[in-house]
């Protein structure tokens, strides 16, 4: 609909098709850059190895084991909910406003939903996927396959990403990502003294298909300063003090 | 410019058509956005919570803000006006305004006009409602201006010779700008005091809102001089077959439409402020309304303009209504500012996605119940899920907190849990067992010592789990005043051979698992 580009040569002459062009072509190289809606969701650094394009993916199901679950799960929105995304929580018992916040996900543009029936889940999903980028589940009723691939459908068609954290089978949501704990350990408790200051995890992550070799990192979620660390050296730990 | 402005208070009372001897109130995000009179006697005033207008007038009927409801009842009073005025700009549901130059000749004066269009009006409002404030119109040199005339004047018609000197005894509020709270703090309390400053200097220091304050102080138009008609062919329309008979068919097909011309006019570097919308029909009725901005109408705005147009027209009254379906849509932006752009994402402000998630909320509130739906709000506790409290969705401002998020300082609550916070907190602690090695309970002193070594604990009827580490007894005692809500409990951290964390309570002999590290 837009209108073509006027030339006013002095001379009076109709533009030549190829000045036409070439100005179209610079306009183009020299317009505005639309922040287009990119194709992957920010991950924060510690957990990018274990996914292939370095983030999200827009439209693909991560399933996240049951062990460490809801941390991990949290954890994997924290970045994109720094970047402006919203990201929602539907759970029977929903975690701990305050843990989420801690982990890095912005207090703002987070919802939580609770469901009073089973059946109400799908139509919960179905409806948060319209406006929210990322939809963590967590601890999901049994769902008919042709359900769960509606709703994988779904998110494909929506661009969001979809977080199914600590059921044991998860293939009707046909998961890209499946990420599982498989070593942790906490730091800071003694016998009877100190107190619960960082966690080591080591998670593991299997794709599909070409990124079907899994991937290993180690992390501290949560960390001794903050949300989730790398580890690079073993962590300073805070000095043991008297609480309270 | 000299401007019309016809203002009916409290428009949404009078669009839902709510008798006159029940006290009404319209609530948006859980406040009072109009009120009926017989509300007001009873100081139920905009701006207020429902609980709060709830207390203070027991009877009170609630009615949820409904702005489709609201565009379609104002239509019947814009299409009245259209016989005295070709040029009509709908600012909002409840307020128009229109140049009075031509009109005003032809009537014979800015008085006889000013009294011809609050009959007019009046008439129109009576037909719709029995209640409401009565319209007031009034005449200035500039929108703004004309608009303060009638709400100042309830009821009546009034006409502004001397405009400086009129705006000179408002008070600064009346501007409706976020700068106004900084110029009363700086000692400016009137607009005359405002106009009396140089705009240069209110430029350097305000930014292009202190030159609009300033504008708007010295009975000017808000449009800057740059504001001009748009270049050709900018128009945006669409043909649509077979034609549509109903009003979702055709928002839809307006929302892309918005976006394209919303799109062609950011290529070029403009917004567009005032946008007049054409429809036409099979049989050749046309339907044509301006509609105006404070500042740049976004895609979505448009969009909702088309809506609000459409359907005054399609459910208003009989006579106006067309008889065949819709087979054109045009968009003409009608004047055009320099984009002057918004930088959104950078420190973090509103985005589209977020009032997007918004809407959507409301519509999964609709399915859910609100209680389902719900959202983190700072509280201060000592507990581990006392941090922040889960409210309604409805109960709190969400594009407002992303705008200015509350940064509260971290009070300081003695006995409380170092960081990190366990994220399974349970709503009622889960019964458990803590035992050392010979198999007796472990118990807590009342001077907080702990009795023997835990070496094992389960919970509720489970197997048993070694604990590995541990550390405890933090020693909590709540409200000692009240007898109801006293609490003396010791947390403990414990560390199991599974590797999972917990945080257990042990109150008199009972134990309790509060909370998981998941």
């Amino acid at each position: 609909m837009g209108a073509a580009l006027r030339l006013s040569r002095p001379s009076g002459q109709k533009p030549a098709r190829r000045d036409i062009a070439a100005l179209e072509e610079l306009n183009r190289r020299t317009g505005p850059v639309s922040m287009a809606r990119e194709q992957a969701l920010p991950v924060l650094d510690p957990l990018a190895p274990l996914f292939p394009d370095a983030g999200l993916r827009r439209g693909t199901t991560v399933a996240v084991g049951t062990r460490a679950s809801v941390s991990l799960s949290m954890a994997l929105g924290a970045a994109a909910s720094a970047a402006g995304s919203w990201v929602a929580v539907v759970a029977e018992q929903l975690p701990n406003a305050e843990s989420v916040v801690e982990l890095g996900v912005s207090p703002e543009r987070l919802v939580m939903v609770k469901p009073q029936l089973a059946s109400s889940w799908a139509t919960a999903v179905a409806t948060l996927l319209d406006g929210v980028d990322v939809v963590v589940l967590i601890r999901p009723p049994r769902l008919a396959d042709a359900l769960g691939r509606r709703l994988a459908a779904r998110v494909r068609e929506r661009g969001a990403v979809l977080v199914v954290a600590g059921v044991g089978s998860v293939s009707a949501f046909e998961p890209e990502v499946r990420l599982a704990v498989v070593e942790e350990q906490w730091l800071g408790l003694g016998a009877g003294y100190g107190h619960l200051q960082a966690r080591r995890l080591t998670v593991e992550a299997v794709g599909r298909r070409a990124a079907s070799r899994p991937r290993r990192c180690i992390i501290n979620l949560p960390g001794v300063r903050g949300a989730i660390e790398t580890i690079e050296a073993p962590p300073a730990l805070l000095p043991v003090s008297q609480v309270g | 410019m000299r401007t019309l402005v016809v203002d009916v208070p409290d428009w949404p009372v009078v669009a839902a058509g709510a008798p006159c001897d029940v006290p009404t109130v319209v609530l948006h995000a859980n406040r009072v956005i109009a009120a009926s009179p017989l509300a007001r006697s009873d100081l139920v005033l905009p701006g207020l919570r429902r609980r709060e207008a709830q207390a203070r007038c027991p009877s009170l009927v609630v009615l949820e803000h409904d702005p489709v409801r609201d565009a379609r009842a104002f239509e019947a009073v814009a299409g009245a006006l259209d016989a005295l005025c070709p040029r009509i700009e709908v600012l909002q549901p409840g307020r128009l305004a229109f140049a009075t130059h031509g009109p005003s000749r032809y009537w014979g004066g800015d008085q006889e006009l000013a009294r011809r269009t609050l009959a007019t009006v009046n008439q129109v409002v009576e037909s719709l409602a029995e209640v409401g404030a009565p319209a007031s119109v009034g005449v200035a040199d500039s929108c703004f201006a004309a608009q303060m005339a009638a709400q100042q004047n309830t009821g009546g018609a009034m006409v502004v010779d001397d405009t400086v000197g009129f705006l000179a005894r408002l008070p600064v509020s009346s501007l409706g700008l976020e700068l106004s709270d900084l110029l009363v703090r700086l000692g400016i309390g009137t607009l005359g005091q405002l106009a009396a400053l140089d705009r240069a200097h209110l430029l350097a220091r305000f930014g292009p809102e202190g030159e609009l304050a300033h504008r708007l102080a010295s009975g000017e138009d808000d449009r800057p001089l740059e504001a001009s008609g748009p270049p050709l062919n900018l128009a945006a329309s669409m043909e649509i077959d077979p034609p549509a008979m109903a009003v979702e068919q055709v928002a839809f097909m307006a929302k892309s439409l918005a976006e394209q011309l919303h799109a062609d006019l950011a290529r070029r570097g403009l917004a567009c402020s005032r946008v007049a919308i054409e429809v036409e029909t099979e049989h050749g009725e046309q339907r044509s309304r301006l509609w105006r901005h404070q500042g740049a109408l976004s895609a979505a705005a448009m969009a909702e303009r088309v809506r609000w147009q459409l359907d005054g027209w399609l459910n208003g009254p009989v006579g106006a209504a067309p008889s065949a379906g819709i087979v054109l849509l045009r968009l003409v932006p009608d004047e055009v500012l320099p984009d002057r752009g918004r930088q959104l994402g950078f420190w973090g402000g509103q985005t589209e996605a977020d009032s997007e998630a918004v809407r959507m909320l409301s519509r999964l509130g609709a399915q859910l119940g609100r209680n389902c739906v719900l959202v983190a709000e700072t509280a201060g506790g000592r507990g581990p899920s006392q941090q922040r409290s889960l409210v309604p969705f409805d109960a709190v401002d969400l594009l407002g907190r992303i705008d200015h998020p509350t940064k509260t300082a971290v009070q300081p609550w003695p006995g409380r849990l170092p960081h990190p916070w366990p994220i399974v907190v349970h709503d009622n602690a889960l019964p458990a067992e803590v035992v050392d090695e010979c198999g007796r309970p472990v118990l807590v002193g009342g001077r907080g010592e702990i009795t023997a070594r835990p070496a094992k604990w389960r919970v509720g009827a489970g197997s048993w789990r070694a604990i590995t580490a541990w550390a405890g007894p933090w020693c909590v005692e709540e409200r000692w005043w009240d007898s109801r809500r006293t609490r003396r409990c010791a947390r403990f951290q414990v560390v199991d051979d599974t590797g999972t964390a917990s945080l257990l309570t042990v109150e008199g002999q009972n134990w309790g698992v509060e909370a998981t590290y998941d």
